[in-house]
């Protein structure tokens, strides 16, 4: 008799698109988010819970335009991260084991422009982590590059994949 | 311009000339710019009216009865909706596919010049500049890269080695390994096509608007508009943020500098609602 077939375990993969969220405490699933530039991409994983999320935010503020702040909150910074947060806490992630990994905001060249989204979106986010009690384990930020993200929800590993190289780099270990 | 030339006739395929546009802006520069006239241009490249036709019967548009006729079909889109679908359609076959040295996947160039395009539009309106012009002179910014990526394919790394060596902006990156960059290259074709010289002239100053005098007001659109693009994360390739700052560009279409950031909200709300019109069939 034939020995039964073996389940092999296999990644669920979930893409996020841009201001798009998505939290999941399924191991198999992995996140993956696509074209960051001067967006932000941020991840959160609960290691105990083993809840994770990840989030692809385009701008700082929402008082630009409060009505899309409500309508799609992973838009903006200050409606996106409290969001995120609000989504895994209820998969009974707690913010004491959180860790947050953060990568893109991508730059054009010179200081001083007024076309300065990346480091605006990355400013806006560590006032907002540090109002909820959070602070950065890992991040990639800034340059004139265009980053991939992807948050492994079984053991919370973050690989990048940046443009123009072939190899994958880890951002958070296991 | 000798160089250009010389460069552009190396490359093996070319991309097609788009005929019907420059008539067409012609047309469209025109006071007898009427439908029938528009209707005879376009309805001997079947690639174009099935295109419009299909436009037409678009949930956005469908009424109870499908369109069939393309007088009606512009009759129902609008003589603006009907220019920049042309635009698109003769622009795609050329931008749609993957541009290997600059590290855009198939499509991906297609979607940056698209939404480039709708940003310009978006703009001209609010400034009271064309906006087909502009929406054309956005899409078509980066042709000279279909052209480069062509000849450089095998050593696609060489641009992306200058750039992050010397830290400099891709255009200028291009300028020290070819002698010239994609924005030169993409304006010569476009003379050679006859499009008006508002379209070549933004398309060849679109990282250097101010120098683009007397068509710096549309330079800026379209420099202002790639900006938009690549916020809304559309179409990267490598490296795709490698370009130098232009405050100026605010003060040459008067507006606040402020207004960027809703104006890459605005872009997004615009693209959303033509999304489906610009699914173009190749």
């Amino acid at each position: 008799m034939a020995a039964s077939p073996s389940i092999i375990p296999f990644d669920q993969r979930v893409i996020v698109g841009v201001a798009d969220m998505a939290v999941s405490n399924n191991p198999n699933v992995v996140f993956t988010t696509y074209s960051l530039g001067s967006c932000l991409g941020i991840s959160v994983h609960d290691p105990v819970a083993r809840v994770g999320g990840l989030l692809h935010l385009m701008l700082p503020d929402s008082t630009i335009d409060p009505a899309k702040g409500i309508a799609n909150p992973a838009m903006f910074v200050d409606t996106a991260v409290p969001a995120l947060l609000r989504a895994a806490y209820q998969l009974k992630a707690e913010r004491s084991r959180l860790k947050v990994c953060v990568a893109g905001g991508a730059q054009i060249l010179d200081d001083n422009n007024f076309f300065n989204i990346g480091r605006r979106n990355h400013e806006a986010l560590l006032r907002t982590l540090e109002r909820n009690g959070l602070t950065i384990h890992a991040s990639a930020v800034g340059g004139q590059v265009n980053r991939t993200m992807m948050l492994r929800v079984s053991d919370g590993s973050v690989t990048l994949r940046i443009s123009g190289s072939k190899d994958e780099v880890p951002l958070c270990r296991s | 311009m000798q160089e250009l030339d010389a460069f552009i006739d190396k490359v093996k395929h070319l991309p097609p000339a788009p005929r019907v546009l420059p008539q067409l802006m012609q047309l469209l520069s025109s006071d007898d710019a009427d439908a029938t006239r528009v209707v005879q241009l376009i309805q001997y490249d079947p690639g174009l009216a099935a295109n419009v036709l299909r436009a037409s019967n678009t949930t956005a548009f469908a009424a109870s009865r499908r369109v069939a006729d393309l007088g009606e079909a512009i009759f129902r889109l609008g003589f603006n909706t009907v220019f920049q679908l042309v635009v698109a359609v003769s622009a795609a076959r050329s931008l749609r596919p993957a541009q290997k040295a600059y590290g855009m996947g198939e499509g991906d160039l297609w979607q940056h010049s698209v939404t480039s395009g709708v940003a310009g539009r978006l703009l001209a309106r609010m400034t009271g500049n064309d906006e087909n012009i502009a929406f054309t002179a956005g899409l078509l910014h980066d042709l000279g890269k279909v052209i480069i990526a062509q000849v450089i394919e095998d050593n696609s790394f060489e641009l992306i080695r200058t750039l992050e060596k010397e830290g400099c902006s891709l255009l200028e990156a291009e300028k020290r390994v070819l002698g010239f960059h994609h924005a030169e290259l993409g304006s010569r074709l476009l003379e050679r096509w006859n499009f008006p010289a508002s379209v070549s002239v933004a398309v060849r100053f679109h990282h250097m608007p101010s120098a683009a005098e007397p068509h710096h007001r549309l330079a800026s659109i379209v420099y202002l508009s790639n900006f938009i693009a690549y916020t809304l994360g559309h179409g990267y390739g490598h490296n795709a943020f490698a370009f130098r700052s232009q405050n100026t560009v605010f003060s040459i279409l008067g507006l606040d500098p402020k207004m960027l950031e809703k104006l890459v909200v605005l872009t997004r709300e615009e693209f959303e609602t033509i999304e489906t019109l610009f699914q173009i069939k190749a």
